[in-house]
C-alpha cells in the first residue's frame, strides 16, 4: 500500500511534464539553443513559440495555429515540429525566424521544391547551399535547408537584406552543429 | 344603360393593353436580364500605394469613395449606405484578414479607416467593429483603434462564440450588418487556390472548426450561409492594393473589388489575379469548387460571368 502511494505521488509529480506540450519535442535541444541567438541590435519582445502537428500539439499548438491552412503543404512533406521567433529592431524593423523540422533530409529538400512552400525564382542564397532569397520590396526573405531542417527568415525592410544574410549565416552554423 | 358603361370602359382598356403588350413584352426580357445582373466594381488608383507598400490615406479614401458611389449609383456616402440597407441604429462588423505569414497582405489601415469614415455618414464610430480572430495579427497589421477613425477593434476570442451558429458572438449577438473585407491572396493550396471572401470568414468561426474548411468545400461554402453572415452582409470587398498572384509573390495592383454578391466579387477578383498571372506567363487559376457549391447549394450569389456586370474605374 505504502509503495503504491509513493508511486502515485511520483506519478503526480512527473505527470505534468509528460503531457503534450509540456514534454520536450524531439528537436528540443536545438530549439533551446536557438532561443539564445538574436540578430545584431535586436531584442525579442515575446517568447519563442513551438508548434507541432494536429495530432501532436506542442507548447503553442499545431502548425495550423501558426499559419492556418498553409500548414497542409508542410504536413504533406513530413513536417514534424517548428520553432518560431520574432525580433524587434530600431524604427519598426522586424525579423522573423522559423525553423521547421521535417522527417528526413530528402523530405526537407522535396518541401523546398514545392511552390506551395517556397516560391519559384528568387536568387541563390549566398550563405547556404540549396537556399533561395526573395526580394519583394519592402520584404526580403529566404528559405534554406540544413539536413532535415528548413530555415525561413524574413525582414520587413529589404534594404536590410545584408543584416538578414548575416543572421541567416549564424542560424545556419548553429543548426548545422546541432544536426551533427 | 348605365350598367353597360363600366364593362365597355374595361373592355377598351383591355384592348389598349392587348395592343401595347407585344411592345412591352419585347422590352421586358432585356430589362429583366439587366436587372438580374449583379454589379461588381473593379477600381484602381495607383496613387493609393507605392512600390514599398506605403499607403496614401487620401488616395485610398478617394478610391473607396468613388468605388462605393459607382456600386450604388449614389452621390454621397449617406445615400450609398442607405441603398445598401445600413440604418442609423445598426452595429456594423467588418471582418478583415490579418494573417501575415509570410509577406503581409493584410488590409491597409488607411483603407479600413476610409471605410469606417464613410460608414460614419450613417452609423456612429462606436457602432463600427473591425475584427479578426487573432489580436496579435490585428496589431501587427496596424489595425488598431487610434488608426481607424474611431472604430472599435476586436478579436473573436474576446467576446466568445455562439454555440448555435458556431460563430463569434460579436457577429451573432452584436452586429446587425456585416462587411466582408478580404485581401487579394493566392495561396496555391491544392483545395483552396485563393484566400478571398469565403475563406475570410474562417476567422469568424469557433477555432475548433477552422481546420474543417481545408479539404471540405461544402463546409467552407456553408459558413457564409449561416444566418448571421448571410442575412446581414451588406458589402463584400477585396483589397488588392498589394495582392499576391502566386504564393509568397506579391504585386501592387493598387485597387479594390467590391459588390453586394460575394461570389460575383470573388469571381471578379480571381479574374484580376489571372490577368496578372497571364502577364507573368503562368496558367490561369480555376474557380475553386466551393464557389459552385455556394452558388448552387447555398444560393449565395453567382459566379457566372454572364450574370455579372463589371464596372472598371481607373483613378
Amino acid at each position: 500500500m505504502r509503495r503504491t502511494i509513493i508511486l502515485l505521488s511520483l506519478l503526480a509529480l512527473i505527470g505534468p511534464f509528460t503531457l503534450p506540450g509540456a514534454a520536450g519535442s524531439p528537436a528540443e535541444a536545438l530549439f533551446s539553443r536557438l532561443e539564445k541567438i538574436l540578430p545584431e541590435g535586436f531584442s525579442r519582445p515575446t517568447p519563442p513559440q513551438i508548434y507541432g502537428t494536429a495530432d501532436n500539439r506542442l507548447k503553442d499548438g499545431s502548425i495550423f495555429d501558426y499559419m492556418d491552412g498553409g500548414g497542409v503543404a508542410w504536413i504533406e512533406h513530413g513536417y514534424r515540429e517548428m520553432f518560431h521567433a520574432e525580433y524587434a529592431g530600431k524604427n519598426g524593423l522586424a525579423v522573423t525566424l522559423d525553423v521547421f523540422a521535417m522527417e528526413t533530409a530528402d523530405k526537407a529538400r522535396a518541401a523546398l521544391a514545392d511552390e506551395r512552400i517556397c516560391p519559384a525564382g528568387g536568387a541563390a542564397a549566398p550563405f547556404a547551399p540549396g537556399g533561395r532569397v526573395f526580394r519583394f520590396p519592402p520584404d526580403y526573405y529566404t528559405y534554406f535547408p540544413v539536413k532535415r531542417l528548413i530555415v525561413y527568415l524574413h525582414v520587413n525592410d529589404d534594404r536590410q537584406g545584408a543584416l538578414l544574410d548575416r543572421f541567416a549565416a549564424d542560424v545556419r552554423n548553429m543548426v548545422e552543429e546541432e544536426s551533427e | 344603360m348605365k350598367k353597360h358603361r363600366v364593362p365597355f370602359r374595361l373592355a377598351a382598356v383591355a384592348a389598349l393593353f392587348a395592343l401595347l403588350l407585344p411592345a412591352l413584352g419585347a422590352a421586358l426580357p432585356a430589362a429583366d436580364a439587366q436587372a438580374a445582373k449583379t454589379r461588381v466594381v473593379l477600381a484602381r488608383n495607383p496613387k493609393a500605394i507605392d512600390g514599398r507598400d506605403q499607403c496614401n490615406a487620401a488616395e485610398a479614401a478617394r478610391l473607396f469613395d468613388r468605388a462605393l458611389s459607382t456600386l450604388t449609383d449614389t452621390a454621397s456616402a449617406a445615400e450609398a449606405w442607405k441603398t445598401l440597407g445600413v440604418v442609423p441604429g445598426d452595429t456594423v462588423a467588418i471582418k478583415v484578414n490579418c494573417n501575415n505569414w509570410t509577406i503581409s497582405l493584410s488590409p491597409k489601415p488607411e483603407l479600413v479607416a476610409a471605410l469606417c469614415r464613410s460608414l460614419q455618414a450613417v452609423v456612429p464610430a462606436a457602432r463600427i467593429i473591425v475584427y479578426d480572430n487573432d489580436a496579435g495579427a490585428l496589431r501587427a497589421a496596424g489595425i488598431v483603434e487610434n488608426r481607424l477613425a474611431g472604430a472599435r477593434v476586436m478579436s473573436t476570442a474576446g467576446g466568445g462564440f455562439d454555440e448555435g451558429q458556431r460563430l463569434a458572438n460579436l457577429l451573432v449577438r452584436d452586429a446587425t450588418k456585416v462587411i466582408n473585407l478580404a485581401s487579394m491572396k493566392t495561396v496555391d493550396e491544392k483545395d483552396l487556390i485563393v484566400s478571398l471572401l469565403l475563406k475570410n470568414h474562417i476567422g469568424s468561426l469557433v477555432p475548433a472548426d477552422m481546420p474543417k474548411c481545408h479539404g471540405d468545400h461544402d463546409f467552407l461554402a456553408g459558413v457564409c450561409a449561416r444566418p448571421a453572415i448571410r442575412g446581414r452582409t451588406v458589402l463584400n470587398m477585396v483589397s488588392g492594393l498589394r495582392a499576391s498572384y502566386r504564393r509568397g509573390v506579391p504585386w501592387y495592383w493598387g485597387g479594390i473589388v467590391l459588390g453586394r454578391d460575394p461570389l460575383a466579387v470573388e469571381t471578379a477578383a480571381i479574374g484580376v489575379i489571372n490577368e496578372k498571372r497571364k502577364v507573368a506567363g503562368l496558367g490561369a487559376l480555376p474557380l475553386p469548387r466551393y464557389l459552385a457549391i455556394a452558388a448552387e447549394k447555398y444560393k449565395l450569389g453567382t459566379c457566372d460571368p454572364a450574370r455579372i456586370e463589371t464596372v472598371k474605374l481607373e483613378l
